[in-house]
């Protein structure tokens, strides 16, 4: 009975946490998706029914939907470079790196990760600049006769996250490398296999939840931030976070606004569930690594 | 070794060289742009100055920014912890139904966009009426850094020895001094790494916070609109500034961890 008492006051904060800042304000958000935008003097009136208006003129509007289908195919892009890049630096990290050395190497490769986004992005836009310093070095070894402009493009906007996103896929592969046997992989050569299929045998098979734990990561930033386009796309790339959030500041239409948002939402689940179901994993034993 | 194998061994060294120059020169362009003397962020070279370090410290709303900044780190920092212990000892210690949605909600937050869970909860306040500024910022990064926080300590919680806490008990503590005397000291490694973390994600956080800060503005959101009101070496002295404290911290947090991955005491 003491127990039951103790449990009952104990759910009182995880529950305010649970409705009060996830369940009720998104449940909030899908409602005003589905009411239309109206004048104040009118909401809960006989205009105000339910209604999928909003999510009609997301599909109908290919100014829409095209950003919305390049945000998602982008961080697609992003997603698999950014694995392709980290997996042989946190395969070395994991297993050829030792000592001393290794933890230094290690500790080379985690500072950056602390680094802020905005500062990383800003990084960029400081290099791909017109008076920037890939124009500054391109022309003084002579490759380049005038500067050019790499900035406001989708090429410069997928550069920035791909350098942003980069290390939150490579330290969960590293943390699944990090417990693979060796003697697997040696075990595997001496019986006379290639390092292509001990790749593909046992250290992909073995690096799976890490991967997807990255790829959830990685996938999650590209497409949720608004920071990298703005600063490296400016008007000449625009992504999707800043549809939404011109919808809620510039054209003050918050159910459309909301009926993005929650678009995106779903798109973001499908891909993890896409992602486990692929893989046959549980969301707990992705978050272990 | 044979050739192929040293020259297989060259390429793979070459190559995380390569990875580490990509993560640096970045930064390094950054950080050495602060200490130009160019009154634009680019080279070539104007000689040394500390002068763009002397604007921060003249411009109030910057350091209205740092300041808010600080202020909702330790405001995050204070409730993840405990909203995220609470919970971490309800779902470590409890059976109740219920429990694995209960569960499956709070590491919600770990696979959703920021951005989202700023929208929704700007909806949500100005429905009831809160004004968005410092305190809905508080609240909305609390959303989901007390998952963090829960992870990081149900993690230490069930390697604890329970035994201790009856112990105590048999010793004539009650159930609520055991835990205070017994349970929280040997948590205290995942409580200091977890207000920390708390911490660097509020410190760090753009995507949510922009939906939720109103007309005040945290440090990375007075650094965006800085940049939009044109370069300036200014921007690069702050991000020397900002590198500094969010380095330092995580560092700080990595020292901490792997003292804490060491079998405890």
């Amino acid at each position: 009975m003491a127990e039951r008492r103790a449990l009952g006051l104990l759910l009182v904060l995880p529950l305010l946490w649970i409705g009060g800042l996830l369940a009720v304000p998104q449940i909030r958000m899908l409602e005003l998706s589905f009411r239309r935008k109206l004048p104040l003097l009118q909401v809960g009136g006989p205009e105000d029914v339910y209604t999928v208006e909003n999510y009609l003129r997301f599909a109908e509007n290919p100014l829409y939907w095209k950003v919305f289908l390049k945000t998602v195919a982008s961080a697609v892009l992003i997603t698999f470079v950014a694995f392709l890049i980290a997996f042989p630096i946190a395969y070395f990290l994991a297993k050829v790196a030792r000592g001393t050395w290794g933890t230094r190497l290690f500790l080379a490769i985690v500072v950056p990760f602390w680094v802020n986004e905005i500062v990383r992005t800003f990084a960029w836009l400081l290099i791909l600049s017109e008076q920037g310093v890939l124009n500054q070095v391109l022309v003084a070894v002579g490759l380049l006769r005038a500067p050019g402009s790499y900035l406001y493009t989708e090429g410069a906007v997928i550069l920035g996250m791909a350098y942003a996103y980069m290390l939150f896929m490579l330290f969960p592969l590293y943390a699944s490398l990090e417990n693979l046997d060796f003697s697997l992989v040696e075990a595997a050569q001496d019986l006379g296999a290639g390092w292509v299929r001990v790749l593909r045998h046992i250290i992909l098979p073995h690096c799976v939840p890490g991967a997807v734990a990255g790829s959830i990561m990685v996938f999650m930033l590209a497409v949720g931030t608004y920071v990298v386009p703005a600063m490296l796309g400016g008007k000449g790339a625009i992504w999707f976070v800043q549809l939404i959030y011109s919808r809620f500041y510039d054209a003050l239409n918050w159910n459309l606004g909301s009926a993005f948002a929650f678009s995106l939402l779903v798109l973001s689940l499908a891909f993890v569930g896409a992602l486990l179901r692929m893989f046959r994993l549980s969301v707990g034993r992705v978050l272990q690594s | 070794m044979s050739g192929a194998q040293r020259v297989a061994r060259v390429a793979y060294h070459t190559y995380v060289a390569l990875f580490l120059l990509y993560l640096y020169v970045p930064l390094a362009v950054v950080m050495t742009l602060a200490f130009n003397a160019n009154p634009l962020p680019a080279f070539p070279w104007q000689g040394f100055t500390l002068a763009w370090f002397r604007e921060i410290a003249a411009d109030p709303f910057l350091l209205r920014a740092i300041w808010n900044s600080l202020v909702v780190g330790v405001g995050v920092s204070v409730l993840s912890v405990t909203v995220g212990t609470v919970t971490a000892f309800v779902l470590v210690r409890y059976q109740f139904p219920g429990k694995g949605l209960l569960y499956a909600l709070a590491l919600s937050p770990l696979i959703m966009p920021g951005v989202i869970l700023g929208i929704s909860m700007l909806v949500f306040f100005s429905e009831i009426g809160l004004e968005m500024g410092l305190a809905t910022t508080v609240l909305g990064q609390s959303s989901f850094i007390i998952s963090f926080v829960l992870l990081i300590v149900s993690a230490r919680l069930q390697k604890f020895d329970r035994s201790l806490e009856e112990a105590a008990q048999d010793l004539g503590a009650t159930p609520f001094q055991a835990i205070w005397r017994v349970t929280l000291p040997a948590l205290r490694p995942a409580l200091v790494a977890s207000s920390v973390v708390a911490f660097l994600l509020s410190f760090d956080n753009f995507n949510t916070t922009l939906f939720l800060i109103g007309n005040e503005a945290t440090l990375p959101i007075h650094i965006y609109s800085a940049v939009r009101l044109g370069l300036s070496p200014k921007i690069n002295a702050i991000s020397v500034v900002f590198i500094i404290v969010t380095v330092g911290l995580g560092v700080a947090y990595e020292v901490i961890r792997r003292r804490e991955d060491a079998p405890a005491a």
